[in-house]
Formats: structure tokens, C-alpha cells, sequence
């Protein structure tokens, strides 16, 4: 039997026009977490798809314990022993917790044997150190607890491989700690993790050997420990990075927003602060703090109960997102692809979206001066696509996000909320956002920017407010701008 | 040897996505050398002065599809217009009836548009509800008998024919024209491709969503009612049961034109495909001898088929 419990050989995957994978060779021991790592764009998704059966390869083949593997789609790639866990769950929320895990497989003949097939995930979860009701509903679980009803499904499969696709992503901190020795276990269940993540300090924390992809290829493999995080970087981007973060080149002016004692129950209560002309106020805390309920609020997509917004010093009234964009307030949401850009629609009309009255003769739109709109914002901020007509469909995670901007900055807003604004893409596109960031900000507008990711808010922040239970619960500035201040202001 | 698959798979993609066109064109040919009738210039110009009718209002369905809704009540609309028109054209001439009855139209598609975009009702549901409401309410106006009219200006635009075709056409092209530039070339028509795209997104840009649902639905009132006026103008009668599968035919033709039933993507001018094929369709059956009962249920089949081959093509095209 072969030393690898997975390999793929020579995979190569075309789609019309687009070399996607091109001769990339893997190979995974057995009872290893194995990183996987790239920008996006670079193929991870594409060879994973291959590897749960969700693709077919154009050419190479794989081994399974070095037997010849055929898949015939992600089911099949399941009960041969090959999980994945996506960021989105594949859970129903409607049913509980041992129903999700063995959906589709219930025992019984005619009539299904409740009592086993509880008995059974119970046992699974306790496999992993949980104890908690299998008869409750999935959509009553915590994001983590929903992770583990995913991985307890996987083991029911009796999973060889259990691939997870950026498990942390919408972890809070605290749980994140109770994650890892899970993956612990499985390893140590001879469990083999194939780890797809961005987040560099995880894979030292907790992966055996690391494999880096760029456009399409294989760029690099080590062990974890012959590795520094400088070179991975530089694998990932194809040169090497000086700095993940550029300066900060703008300094604050004069107040630009002030929002006092903003209210919306149950979600936020009694927020004060003040927004600076070129100012990046960061805005720090735990997934559920209230960070995105807040900005909804400023940018009118949701209405506060009581409290007043101040813009220039005049008291304005937002009860729309329209009454947003017309106070110059802008909003990046923080999942581009549900409610940051019409995926069907062509980069040109998804920037251009926002102020269609400035593409206008007359009344009527005019395709010229929304094609150089167009191509202004391309060609500004790099944004790699084939066409300006193109669909965002098939443009990588950094180029979207460079569209969603382009949309906001078209509208030449004065006020910009960035939520989670380089959450899920690569190094090198996140460096060219820090930097649009900094030159926004020279030109004298605002920012208000919140992350879940502590370096980017350190880094990149002015001034960092941080949120507990939808309150302000501190401000950090200066010196005291620190990770150990911001977490201890963020948890319990 | 890999490409050519890909390319088979291409083309297996595109046959089925214009299937229906595919079909068109075979079954054309198939008429023109089986029935001598079907190609006569005065049947061509009776399937296009026939389609007209329900081609206006096809034109405003395809804005409602666009923006990610569709609507039942236009059928009830349309036969609720043939009878308010045809009762204000005795009672006060031609040209109050022609503005009451689109004011009127677009009053009820306005409705459907306040419970859609602003209560957030399903559209299924409250399309149904109106649908029921306005079709009772044109039964009541006239005692669930059909009226007739003798107005001479009536028949005057009744009779206007220029090589066969009436004015139906002539409206048609100018409703057809109309939507096609707004939906094209405005700021509005825009807004609603976003909503229809992405709701949420659309919101979160700042657009008022609210409204661009709201007017579609009055839009296609108001197409409605002026395709009613039309049916009017050719049988110079009003009847509640009158354009009883105008929904049904215009949400059809929208899909074989291509237009998505998820919304944001298609367009009005594909449209006139759908209502061209469905017009041939249902002239060659009648030719062939085909009954109306039996018509009934090919209509459904051809519905079921389109929105199918709708949701293959989807499925294809995500892979």
C-alpha cells in the first residue's frame, strides 16, 4: 500500500478558453493536516472540486491508498471516504441535528428507527468531545456547533479525507480555540485534513505540511516547519511582499459624521462616535457584537429607534439607503457576492449601478460614457478581467471585491463603510485595497472599517472603536492600539 | 479530442436553449409544404394581427419576469378593459373610455404593485387574489353577459387596414418600441435589471427598490388594459371571460424569448420571438383541424416544456 492516503497526478482542467488547473500533482499522508494555500483565482476551489466529484479532470488521475479513484459526483466522492466542508453549510435548518447527519440514509424499512439514528449521532459527536441534543433543530445551532454537526456527518461517512474550505472564516475567536483541538482529534483518528484556509498564522498553528498554488500550478510543498510565513507569502504572489500593510500616508481632520446615541433594539444601544475627515476609524469585535447592524444603520439599509446622525455638523435623517447615498454615505457590504454585486450583470453595470445619473444624456443612458467610467475604474484599481462587459460571475474573489469598491467610488461618496473589506481574498489584491484605502483618504474622505481580522485593523486604523453586545465598549488610539487591548475589550 | 467534447457540449446547450426557435423553424417548413393555407400572404397576416393583442401586453410581463416577479390578474385586467371600455364608449365616446380604461388598468396593476413591493406579499398569491377579485367585479359590471357597442369612430380604426394589417400591429410596434427603449436606455429600466438581478444588492446601492417593483406592475396594468381596448377595437364587444389565458401566453412567451424566470437577465425585444412562435403554433394547429379543447392542453404542455427547458439551461450553464 502506498504512503499516501491521497494523490492526485498530473490533474489538468480546461473550461472553454480557461486553463484552470494545469498538470497539478498532490500528494497527502495519511492522518496529516495538509494546508492547502493561494490567492484566489490560483485553483484551490477547481482541484477540490475534482477531488469531491464535483468535476471530472480533464487529464491525470487519482489514488485513493493507491487505489485507482473514479468519482461520480460529490455523493459518491462521500461514501468513498472523501468529505467537504464548505463555508456555506449543507445543512437543512429545519431539521435537527441527527437527521442532518444521516439525511437520506435513515435505517429502518418502511418506518425509520429514530432511536438508532439518534443513538448513532450522539455517539459521533462524542467521538469529537461533544454532548449536546441531537433532536435540536440545526437552525437553533451556533455557526460552530453547525461546523461540527458537518464534520460529525463526515465521520458517519467514515471519511478517510475531510476537506475544510476556510473552516475559521466565520468562527469567533473563542471558538476558533475549541476548533482546533477537534482537528487534533482527527488527526490523531487517522483522519486526513486537507486545511483550504488564507489565514497564514492557522496553518503554523495547526497544519503538518503546506502545498501553495498560483494560477493554476503547484508553485510550492514543504513541511510546516521547514517554512517561514515570508516565503509562503511569496510563493502565493509570485514575488516577494515587503509588507502585508502599506503606511498610513493620511492624517484626520475636522468631524465629518457624528452619530449620538444611536438605538435599535435588540441589536444596538447608545452608540456615540465621531468620524474624522481622512480618517480610518477601525471598528473591532466579535462576529454578533453589532458591527454590521451598525453600519447598516448609518447607511440607512436598516432603521435606528432613536438617536441622531450629524453630517458637517447638520443633523440628517436616514431612513433608506437611498437617504444614504444622498448624504454621501456609501456601504461595502461584507459578502459581495449576496449583497454586493449582481453576479448576472456585466462589470460595467454593476459600477456604474450606483449613480446611473452621471452615465445620462438627457434621460437617456448612454453607453459610451459608461464604458469609460468603466474601464476608468479597471484600469484604476487593476481589476483583471477579460472585458468590461464581462459577467462577475467568473472573476476571482479580489476582482469582485475591486468592482464592489469601484462601485461605491464612483458615486464619489464622502463617507465609506468597508465591512470585512478584504475578508476571503489574496494577499496581493488586499494590498492594493490598503493602498486605495490610504489614497481615499488623502483626498480628504472618510472610512469607517470593520474587520474581524486583528493585524488589518491594527495596521490600517486611525483610531479603533471596539464593539461588545452592541455597544461601543472602548476606544483605542496611539500607542494603546494593540491586539491584546482590542481582544480584551472585544470577549467577556 | 477533449475540445470537441467541450464543443458538443456547447452546442447541446445552445440547440436546447433555442429549442423552441429550433422547433419553429422545422415546424414552418413542415407547414409551408403540408398546407398549402399556412402560407398565404392573408394567413401571415392574420397570425401577426393576431398575436398583437396579447403582444402588447407580453411586452410589460417581460418587465414584471425582468424584475423577478410575474403576475397572474393581467388575464382579469384584460377582460375587466374589454367591458369598461366597451360600457364608456356608449356612455360617453371613444376617447374618455380609451383613458378611463387604461387609468383603470393601471389603478389595478398599481394595486398588485402597492401589495407586492411594499406589503412584500408573494406574487403568486396576490396576483391570485386580484386575479379572482377583478375578473368577479367585470362579471358583476355586466351581469356576466358580453356587451356590444355600435360606435361608428369604433369602427372606423376597427377597419383601418393597410395590406391586410390592422392597427393592432401598428400599436403593438409602438408599445414594443416604447418598453424596448425603456428598459434599454433609462435610468429606470436599469433599476429594474438590478432588482430582478439581486434584490438585496440593489437595495444596498442605494436604488428604490420599493419603486421599481411598484411600476412594473402598473405598467403592465396599463398594457394590459390597452390590449383589452384592442380586443375591443376588433370584436367591438366586452366580456369578463374575454383574454381568460393572457397570463398564462404572455409569462410563456417571455421564457421562450429567453428571459429568465429568476429575473435581471433577458429582454422585451426577445419576446416577440416567444409571441411569434406561440402564434404559428396555435394558427398551424387550428389549420391542421386541431380542437380548441385540444389546443387547451398543447398550451400546457408547451408551457411545461419552455419553463423546463428554462431550468436545464440554467442548470447547464451554472456547470
Amino acid at each position: 500500500m502506498s504512503a499516501y492516503v491521497l494523490e492526485m497526478k498530473g490533474i489538468t482542467k480546461t473550461f472553454p478558453g480557461v486553463v484552470a488547473l494545469d498538470d497539478v500533482t498532490l500528494s497527502v499522508e495519511k492522518g496529516t493536516v495538509h494546508a492547502l494555500i493561494g490567492e484566489n483565482g490560483a485553483g484551490k476551489s477547481t482541484l477540490m472540486k475534482i477531488l469531491n466529484g464535483v468535476y471530472t479532470a480533464t487529464k491525470g488521475e487519482l489514488f485513493l491508498e493507491g487505489q485507482p479513484l473514479h468519482l461520480q459526483g460529490v455523493r459518491d466522492a462521500q461514501e468513498k471516504g472523501i468529505s467537504t466542508i464548505f463555508q456555506e453549510f449543507n445543512l437543512i435548518n429545519a431539521l435537527s441535528v441527527a437527521e442532518n447527519i444521516f439525511l437520506g440514509r435513515f435505517e429502518g424499512k418502511g418506518q425509520i428507527k429514530w432511536n438508532r439514528i439518534n443513538r448513532k449521532a450522539r455517539e459521533l459527536l462524542e467521538k469529537l468531545g461533544f454532548n449536546f441534543d441531537v433532536s435540536k433543530p440545526v437552525g437553533k445551532l451556533s455557526t460552530a456547533e453547525k461546523q461540527l454537526v458537518e464534520i460529525a456527518k463526515a465521520l458517519s461517512y467514515d471519511a478517510k479525507i475531510i476537506v475544510m474550505d476556510e473552516p475559521t472564516s466565520s468562527l469567533t475567536k473563542k471558538e476558533i480555540e475549541l476548533f482546533f483541538p477537534i482537528i487534533e482529534k482527527l488527526r490523531k483518528g487517522g483522519i486526513t485534513v486537507i486545511y483550504i484556509s488564507h489565514k497564514l498564522d492557522e496553518i503554523f498553528h495547526i497544519c503538518d505540511r503546506v502545498s501553495i498554488m498560483r494560477d493554476g500550478k503547484l508553485v510550492g510543498e514543504s513541511l510546516v516547519s521547514e517554512i517561514t510565513r515570508e516565503r509562503i507569502i511569496e510563493l502565493m504572489v509570485g514575488r516577494s511582499m515587503e509588507m502585508e500593510y502599506p503606511a498610513r500616508t493620511a492624517s484626520p481632520g475636522e468631524p465629518v459624521l457624528e452619530v449620538k446615541n444611536l438605538t435599535r433594539e435588540p441589536l444596538l444601544h447608545d452608540i456615540s462616535f465621531t468620524l474624522h475627515k481622512g480618517e480610518i476609524l477601525g471598528i473591532a469585535g466579535l462576529v454578533g457584537a453589532g458591527r454590521t447592524e451598525l453600519a447598516e444603520t448609518i447607511f440607512g439599509a436598516a432603521v435606528a429607534d432613536s438617536g441622531s446622525i450629524e453630517i458637517n455638523g447638520k443633523a440628517v435623517s436616514i431612513r433608506s439607503t437611498m437617504d444614504g447615498k444622498a448624504n454621501s454615505i456609501g456601504m461595502v457590504t461584507e459578502d459581495r457576492k449576496e449583497t454586493g454585486l449582481v453576479l448576472d450583470m456585466s462589470v460595467t453595470r454593476n459600477i456604474t449601478v450606483t449613480k446611473l445619473d452621471e452615465v445620462t444624456t438627457g434621460i437617456v443612458l448612454s453607453k459610451q460614457k459608461e464604458g469609460e467610467v468603466a474601464s476608468e475604474y479597471v484600469q484604476k484599481l487593476n481589476i483583471k478581467t477579460p472585458s468590461i462587459n464581462q459577467t462577475l460571475y467568473n472573476l476571482s474573489g479580489g476582482n469582485q471585491q475591486k468592482v464592489v469598491l469601484s462601485k461605491w467610488l464612483f458615486s464619489n461618496v464622502e463617507i465609506l463603510i468597508l465591512d470585512e473589506p478584504t475578508r476571503g481574498i489574496d494577499v496581493g489584491a488586499k494590498y492594493e485595497i490598503y493602498c486605495l484605502m490610504n489614497e481615499l483618504t488623502e483626498q480628504g474622505k472618510s472610512i469607517i472599517m470593520i474587520s474581524s481580522e486583528l493585524p488589518e485593523v491594527l495596521s490600517m486604523s486611525d483610531r479603533i472603536l471596539v464593539m461588545h453586545k452592541g455597544m461601543i465598549k472602548g476606544e483605542l488610539t496611539g500607542a494603546k492600539m494593540t491586539a491584546d487591548n482590542v481582544m480584551q475589550l472585544a470577549i467577556d | 479530442m477533449r475540445k470537441s467534447t467541450l464543443d458538443k457540449k456547447y452546442i447541446i446547450t445552445l440547440l436546447i436553449e433555442n429549442a423552441v426557435t429550433v422547433f419553429l423553424v422545422g415546424f414552418v417548413i413542415f407547414m409551408v409544404f403540408t398546407k398549402r393555407s399556412f402560407s398565404t400572404w392573408d394567413n401571415i397576416v392574420n397570425i401577426i394581427n393576431e398575436s398583437s393583442i396579447y403582444g402588447i401586453a407580453a411586452c410589460a410581463m417581460t418587465v414584471v419576469v425582468i424584475s423577478g416577479e410575474f403576475d397572474l390578474s393581467s388575464s382579469s385586467i384584460f377582460g375587466w378593459s374589454t367591458v369598461i371600455f366597451v360600457i364608456c364608449i356608449n356612455a360617453m365616446g371613444i376617447v374618455p373610455a380609451f383613458f378611463i380604461t387604461l387609468v383603470c388598468g393601471a389603478a389595478f396593476g398599481a394595486l398588485n404593485g402597492l401589495l407586492i413591493a411594499k406589503v412584500k406579499m408573494p406574487a403568486f398569491v396576490a396576483t391570485l387574489g386580484t386575479m379572482i377579485a377583478i375578473k368577479g367585479l367585470a362579471y358583476v359590471m355586466t351581469k356576466a353577459q358580453p356587451i356590444n357597442t355600435n360606435n361608428a369612430t369604433l369602427k372606423a380604426i376597427g377597419s383601418f387596414n393597410m395590406g391586410g394589417i390592422s392597427i393592432i400591429p401598428i400599436v403593438y410596434l409602438g408599445v414594443l418600441v416604447l418598453f424596448i427603449w425603456f428598459m434599454r436606455y433609462t435610468k429606470f429600466g436599469r433599476d429594474i435589471y438590478a432588482t430582478g438581478g439581486n434584490y438585496e444588492v440593489a437595495r444596498l446601492s442605494g436604488i428604490n427598490v420599493v419603486f421599481s417593483k411598484f411600476i412594473v406592475f402598473t405598467m403592465l396594468g396599463a398594457a394590459a388594459a390597452l390590449a383589452g381596448m384592442m380586443y375591443g377595437v376588433r370584436i367591438k364587444a366586452g366580456w369578463a371571460p374575454y383574454g381568460q389565458d393572457l397570463a398564462l401566453y404572455c409569462i410563456t412567451a417571455t421564457i421562450i424569448g429567453g428571459t429568465s424566470l429568476l429575473g435581471g437577465t433577458g429582454s422585451v425585444g426577445k419576446t416577440v420571438i416567444g409571441v411569434l412562435v406561440l402564434a404559428v403554433l396555435f394558427n398551424a394547429l387550428t389549420l391542421l383541424g386541431v380542437s380548441g379543447s385540444m389546443q387547451k392542453f398543447i398550451r400546457g404542455l408547451v408551457l411545461i416544456t419552455v419553463i423546463m427547458l428554462d431550468a436545464v439551461v440554467a442548470k447547464r450553464q451554472k456547470e
